[in-house]
């Protein structure tokens, strides 16, 4: 991080031009009740409150952007002290990065976002930024940037006349957050008191994207290496301990129109990639590819995905995985009115699925309520099926503002 | 505001190239007018600061504001739209490549999210859907194609003092044009001043919307449209176009018409 700074101290004090910075910054605050859905058990999910400011400096060539967000949910007032200091309060400067821009090249350093692929809800490239599961998919489904975590990174651009290329560095590890045992969204396969956690290794991720636009088609080529986004429990001198494995990936990406539709793929095959077994951390290959299609028209928008993953490993008789997702989206801009409906499939032994079904109404400008009930579907040891006490009914009013 | 914003992509200055035609005597060929139209001399390039505002048939009103550049790159033109209000919709961006009528390519156009944080391809091909909710279509505001038509000329009119010429377009069956919504259109053109001053818009014989230009100013030696409206006679309601702090030919730079501008906005 400290190598990031002198980096950015010398890129400001060597020719970055400084105009009359300017600043622009908007917000939203959001009051969401929670009500569990019919036979789900467990406490009253009470209310959630939310937060959120984003700014932005410029300065000619130099520009600096935040965002601080805030969350309450009261839910967790009466849980245990471990519980409660993970799940009820986040109070977190969420990003904080400069940006330096030349004519050919961008520089863009601090704790960020970078985001890979053309996929929705399936990271089959995106590995940069782990996600923040203690809500499980839920905050990533009302806005994706919310639901991945932030990380210190140093990211540079090229923009050559026909490629763009864009080397990405992490020097710090980060690993996906996951709901604490107790809390609504603690998966099963985690004990309830977790191990210490082992960082050897320098920790730093490295990877590489290479995009160009010829025909028609947008295409993009990826390399990465260095760690897992998840924490796996492995066996180390007689002690159990949580560790990310280490990854090395190359990838590619292609988008195109195809008449009313947009088609639209991810694939990647993974070198070296690390899977939690009975006795611990095996490091396997896989390949994962993802299909796409959007079509859009007259306020409706329809989204197919089918994602499928196959892992070269003869001994552990692994099941592939496939996954697919459907989502239909409706403005009723006439009556200020949005629908939305997703459907998530995962299949890999057992099948299980996620309903999502939201309306929102925007009833004076910037201020929206909204109802949302979600369900979840499968046997109790299946992705989605763990969570099948968790179905529920959200309703929330929502303010946005601008500075 | 996604799908709004996913559905939508063109350009919005095009509503300007909605705009002019060329003639000047009693007897023209509007075809020819309108390929001068479609080509009318906009600058190599004009940066505007630009507000949609929308009035519904209840009385609401919903405003966007958005920062807009565009380029011209030989017979082809690119485009950036960047919304920096209201709050929810601020940091969205819209990338537009529009290509040359005879080259019969649809046009290419890419959406940030700054939810995403990456940008999505966006599907052209049916336009008649509207913009970002408005009461324009994206076929109303993307540049102008000649061939969607056969067209009529009808003489001309006098309107607020300028002689418009009035021009039937039609689709060759009567029905439909798939791409746009409409089976046909009444075009007044100022042939002066090389612009469209009005425009209805009919389908299966019904007159569903009017197209009217309210303002008009000469800057830097370019006609250009300040103040338009779009009044929908079906749903009512209606949405003002305007266009402020318009400059032309100031040298924007090629690679400002790239992901990297939609994903930073124009400054």
């Amino acid at each position: 991080m400290l190598r990031t700074q002198l980096l950015l101290v010398l890129l400001l004090v060597n020719g970055a031009v400084i105009a009359a910075p300017s600043f622009s910054g908007k917000g939203h605050v959001e009051a969401r009740q929670q009500q569990r859905i019919a036979t789900a058990e467990g406490d009253n999910l009470g209310q959630r409150y939310e937060g959120l400011l984003e700014g932005q400096v410029n300065s000619g060539r130099l520009k600096a952007n935040t965002i601080l967000l805030g969350r309450y949910r009261s839910q967790y007032d009466d849980a245990t002290a471990d519980v409660r200091d993970e799940m009820r309060t986040d109070v977190e400067l969420r990003e904080l990065y400069l940006t330096w821009s030349a004519d050919s090249f961008e520089i863009r350093a601090g704790k960020q976002q970078q985001a890979w692929g053309r996929a929705d809800y399936f990271r089959i490239v995106d590995v940069w930024n782990p996600l923040d599961l203690r809500e499980f998919l839920l905050p990533y489904f009302d806005n994706y940037s919310l639901g991945r975590q932030p990380r210190g990174m140093l990211i540079t651009d090229y923009f050559g006349d026909t490629w763009e290329q864009q080397l990405i560095i992490a020097p710090e590890r980060k690993a996906t957050r996951l709901a604490p045992a107790g809390s609504d969204f603690a998966v099963n396969s985690m004990p309830a008191n977790l191990p210490a956690v082992n960082e050897e290794g320098n920790g730093l991720d490295i990877g590489w994207r290479g995009k160009t636009f010829w025909s028609g088609n947008d295409i993009e080529l990826y390399a990465f290496h260095g760690y897992h986004a998840d924490y796996m429990l492995a066996m180390k001198n007689s002690l159990l301990i949580r560790e990310q494995p280490k990854r090395n990936m190359i990838g590619t990406s292609l988008a195109r129109p195809l008449g009313d539709w947009v088609f639209r793929t991810d694939a990647a095959h993974y070198m070296r990639e690390g899977r939690q077994t009975d006795v611990g951390i095996k490091d396997g290959s896989r390949t994962s590819a993802l299909m796409g299609f959007d079509r859009m028209k007259n306020e409706w928008m329809l989204n197919l995905q089918l994602a499928a993953t196959h892992w070269y490993d003869k001994e552990s008789n692994h099941h592939d995985v496939w996954e697919s997702s459907i989502s239909v989206d409706k403005n009723w801009s006439r009556y200020r009115l949005t629908t939305s409906l997703i459907w998530l499939v995962n299949l890999a032994e057992d099948s299980s699925q996620l309903w999502r079904a939201t309306i929102s109404y925007e009833f004076l400008p910037q201020w929206k309520a909204s109802i949302a009930g979600v369900s979840f579907v499968g046997k109790n040891s299946t992705q989605f099926g763990q969570f099948d006490q968790q179905d529920r009914i959200m309703l929330s009013l929502r303010k946005d503002f601008s500075l | 505001m996604n799908i709004l914003l996913k559905s939508s992509a063109i350009t919005l200055l095009s509503l300007v190239a909605l705009s002019a035609f060329a003639a000047s005597d009693s007897s023209i060929q509007p075809e020819v007018l309108l390929e001068q139209v479609r080509d009318r001399d906009e600058g190599d390039d004009r940066r505007s600061r630009m507000i949609l505002e929308q009035t519904m048939s209840d009385g609401f009103v919903r405003s966007r504001e958005l920062l807009m550049i565009e380029k011209k790159f030989g017979a082809e033109r690119k485009a950036v739209l960047s919304f920096t209000a209201p709050a929810d919709t601020a940091g969205t961006g819209i990338l537009m490549f529009s290509y040359e009528e005879a080259s019969g390519k649809d046009d290419d156009q890419w959406l940030y999210l700054p939810a995403l944080r990456q940008s999505r391809r966006i599907a052209t091909n049916s336009k008649e859907g509207p913009f970002l909710g408005t009461d324009f279509s994206f076929a109303d505001i993307e540049r102008l194609r000649v061939n969607d038509y056969i067209y009529e000329d009808q003489g001309t009119v006098e309107m607020n003092g300028r002689t418009l010429h009035k021009i039937v377009a039609k689709t060759a069956n009567g029905l439909e044009n798939p791409r746009t919504g409409y089976s046909q259109r009444m075009v007044f053109v100022d042939a002066e001043r090389l612009l469209i001053m009005r425009d209805e818009f009919y389908r299966e014989g019904r007159h569903i919307k009017t197209f009217e230009v309210a303002e008009l100013k000469d800057i830097d030696g370019y006609w250009t449209v300040t103040d338009a409206t779009m009044t929908n006679h079906v749903n009512g309601g209606f949405t003002k176009l305007l266009r402020k702090e318009t400059t032309y030919n100031t040298g924007i730079a090629d690679r400002m018409f790239n992901e990297r501008t939609l994903r930073s906005g124009i400054q």
